[in-house]
């Protein structure tokens, strides 16, 4: 009973701290999968498309305006290259093009394309105004035309610049909703062709194009006769392109790098030759003296006779106890019993079934079988009680 | 001899990458590596032959197992410059050396030395034949490399585990044979000593009336332990022997109760031999009582390593009696396993327990009492007891046979076989059996 007190409470121990870990295990499980969800979920691209992206249908898309051009009669295309002639106007509403393309894309517009460029900052649009003051401070809801030089802007009114800036006008082909100093519409001649700028795209999203006549200022560029080709330009797929990181190293570090190599190498030499060579000695014997009785023992287990062995431990406690109490090496079992119990008191029922009991058919009767035996042992000969 | 890149080299490569891309030239690798590789190359030419640095080691010569020792390098550089070596020594890795590989400088024309220990784990004869030297150059860029000889040897003899107990019976015997403790029990000899004045310990049966009639006062006689005696210890160094017990082998606790025995017997003033064998008889050491006795015993046994054969006890009888007729108490140390003493011993023993007192004395392996005397938990434990208790109660009959041919048994657990041994050898002589 003792046994079970004391092994109870070890028990529950164990199992709560197998249960402590699996908890801490599940939090930590839970908290992955919140995570991974959030960054799914976070990270997932927005479902009415990207703000400026001709296919986005939100309030900041470019939807309408493709619609609207297509209404108008014109030929719109997307892409991330620069078009050739076949294109009348290229739109670029987010400059976000490489130096080569906008090298091949000057090309493209000296050869007599217009570019219509809705980004401050593209390398083809003007130097902002230093002064925004005429606009509003750049905020102003509803811009008039101001001193327009612009043909296909004159019969255009008010338009919706929030958000944009004011060109430097001065030496501009044309200008238009300005003051004639700085405007948001400005245009320059290239060789034979084009650059329309305007001071944001603001103007051109699904919520500001049916606002005021920003349709028709669009329209204007982009669609002046029907048939006209227009494309917009869109940044490359993140990933495309021949370039790799290795590109993006310069030739010294490199050349660094080579030699780091090279410096492994004079390493890896170095540790590769050996100083003085392995050691090699007859190992002795490693063999336990116990190992055959070792092996003995697991015949017996896998022989599957626990009655043969328990005859040997019967026979091995008949002896001890002969031994100790003075008996003839074969007095039988009863006898042994007997005279046991009449010298130590021990139960003469107990030690006699322990010396000739009922056969042993189970390895957990042999076991149980054995533990009585030592118990018997340390009783009558140690004199004391498990 | 192939150069040796070192690991300056390696460093100053990796230093040279902050050179190659500082420099804006074309082709900076292979103008930095090419510097490089000049200045290793003019270096290793400029390093000199390692056999031109002279080598000493200084060995223990000899060490006791389990003991420690210390090992010493003497380097000597005869050149004008001084030279950075690296040393390798051939030392097994059973002596557990703390370090077998140095790196020393040596002063231009001067000496260097290098020290480590070791603490062998395994007796024998280590031979130890040659060192490598690794030399670098004035740069440390590159090295050369060489064998050089520098022979020496170390002997690794057992333990000697039981000297204290050895030591104890000897001062006992000693007192006992000078009569300084009573003389009653089992202690006083048969061989006459000398006359004495009787004292209040000494026995009545030992007054000699003559003498005490002539001398007018009570005078008895004293005894003393026979000498000149033979104990001669068979070893036996077969498979049985091979066997762990106590984590070293069967041999290593019976070479201790060879050494104690030789050290009690021929201090007592009896001679003791050897003779060690296996399939056939490997060592002999005559019988003699001088003091290089145990020496010469320990000598004879320290290269011996238990052979994976049966051994062949008549062989070794036969020759044990055609080299010493005299009668002498044979102490054959062996296993008591039941197979081994019945199909070999027994039927050999009859050659020599007719002329001689024949001891057999066998270690026994704690484990195995330990198995058989355990309380089982599970079935694997149950039937490893009862192979156990088999197993010893084979040994009991083995020790019963032996008993049963006139042989005197000494079967005892680890570190009481010699002390066990030497008792029942004293006992023999304080009885006069021998």
């Amino acid at each position: 009973m003792s046994a079970v007190a004391v092994g109870a409470p070890a028990s529950a121990g164990g199992s709560g701290g197998r249960g402590g870990r699996r908890g801490a295990l599940l939090f930590w499980v839970v908290l992955g999968v919140v995570l991974v969800l959030v960054a799914v979920l976070a990270g997932r691209p927005p479902a009415d498309g990207d703000p400026l992206s001709p296919a986005a249908t939100g309030p900041l898309g470019a939807k309408a305006l493709v619609l609207l051009l297509e209404d108008l009669g014109a030929d719109v295309r997307t892409t991330t290259e620069v078009p050739g002639g076949d294109v009348d106007v290229v739109l670029l509403l987010s400059d976000q093009t490489t130096e080569s393309q906008s090298e091949e894309l000057e090309r493209w517009v000296r050869d007599g394309g217009t570019l219509v460029v809705a980004d401050p900052g593209s390398a083809f649009a003007p130097v902002p105004a230093g002064t925004t003051e005429l606009l509003g401070g750049l905020v102003q809801a509803s811009t008039p035309p101001g001193p327009c030089t612009i043909d296909a802007l004159a019969d255009a009114g008010r338009i919706d610049t929030l958000g944009g800036l004011a060109y430097d006008a001065d030496g501009a082909a044309g200008q238009c909703y300005g003051d004639g100093d700085a405007a948001f519409v400005v245009t320059a001649a290239v060789d034979d062709g084009t650059v329309v700028s305007f001071g944001g795209a603001g103007m051109f999203t699904n919520e500001a194009l049916g606002t005021l006549d920003n349709a028709v200022v669009a329209a204007a560029f982009l669609a002046p006769r029907e048939g006209t080709t227009v494309a917009f330009l869109e940044p490359p797929v993140p990933g495309s392109g021949d370039e790799g990181l290795a590109d993006l190293i310069g030739p010294g570090v490199k050349a660094a790098l080579a030699q780091l190599v090279v410096a492994f190498v004079v390493y890896a030499l170095w540790r590769a030759r050996r100083l003085g060579p392995p050691i090699e000695e007859p190992q002795p014997v490693q063999i336990a003296g116990s190992e055959l009785v070792a092996a003995v023992g697991e015949l017996l287990q896998q022989s599957r006779s626990p009655d043969d062995a328990a005859a040997v431990l019967r026979d091995d406690l008949r002896r001890t106890l002969c031994r100790y109490l003075g008996l003839a090496a074969a007095t039988p079992p009863e006898v042994v019993a007997q005279v046991a119990a009449d010298r130590t008191g021990a139960d003469p029922e107990a030690v006699h079934a322990a010396l000739a009991g009922p056969p042993v058919t189970t390895d957990h009767d042999l076991v149980t079988l054995a533990q009585t035996h030592e118990s018997i042992r340390k009783e009558l000969l140690h004199g004391s009680r498990t | 001899m192939l150069p040796v890149p070192t690991r300056r080299l390696a460093l100053v490569a990796a230093l040279a990458a902050a050179v190659v891309l500082a420099l804006d030239v074309d082709r900076r690798l292979l103008l930095v590596d090419g510097v490089l590789l000049v200045l290793a190359a003019v270096d290793w030419a400029l390093a000199p032959r390692p056999d031109r640095v002279a080598v000493e080691r200084d060995l223990p010569g000899v060490l006791a197992l389990g003991g420690r020792g210390e090992v010493v390098w003497h380097l000597d550089n005869p050149l004008g410059r001084p030279l950075r070596v690296a040393l390798a020594d051939d030392l097994a890795p059973s002596l557990r050396p703390r370090t077998r590989r140095i790196r020393v400088r040596i002063p231009r024309r001067g000496r260097a030395e290098g020290r480590t220990t070791i603490h062998p784990a395994r007796r024998g004869r280590f031979e130890l034949g040659r060192v490598t030297l690794r030399v670098e150059g004035p740069l440390g860029l590159a090295a050369r490399q060489r064998r050089v000889p520098c022979p020496g040897l170390l002997r690794v003899f057992p333990p000697f585990r039981s000297r204290d107990e050895a030591e104890l019976r000897i001062n006992k015997a000693r007192i006992l044979e000078v009569g300084l403790r009573s003389a009653q029990g089992r202690g006083g000899g048969t061989e006459f000593d000398q006359l004495r004045e009787y004292s209040v310990d000494d026995e009545f049966r030992r007054i000699d009336w003559s003498a005490t009639a002539r001398a007018g006062r009570a005078i008895v006689r004293t005894y003393r332990a026979e000498r000149n005696q033979t104990v001669l210890l068979l070893l036996d160094n077969g498979r049985v022997m091979a066997g762990r017990v106590d984590d070293v082998p069967r041999v290593e606790h019976a070479m201790d109760a060879v050494m104690m025995m030789t050290a009690v017997a021929t201090r007592l003033g009896d001679r003791c031999g050897l003779v060690a064998f296996d399939r056939r008889v490997q060592r002999v050491v005559g019988p003699a009582q001088s003091r290089t006795q145990l020496a010469r015993v320990t000598e004879a046994m320290y290269e011996l390593e238990p052979q994976l054969a049966e051994s062949d006890y008549a062989g070794a009888f036969a020759e044990t009696l055609a080299r010493f007729r005299r009668r002498a108490m044979l102490v054959i140390l062996t296993d008591l396993v039941e197979q081994a003493v019945g199909e070999s011993l027994l039927p050999a023993l009859p050659l020599i327990v007719r002329n001689h007192l024949v001891v057999v004395a066998g270690v026994a392996d704690p484990d195995v009492v330990g198995w058989a005397a355990s309380s089982p938990r599970d079935a694997s434990g149950a039937y490893r007891k009862t192979a156990a208790v088999r197993a010893l109660e084979e040994r009991r009959r083995t020790v019963a046979r032996l008993r049963g041919l006139g042989a005197h048994v000494v079967d005892a657990p680890p570190g009481q076989l010699a002390p066990r041994l030497a008792d029942t050898y004293l006992a023999v002589k304080a009885t006069g059996r021998l």
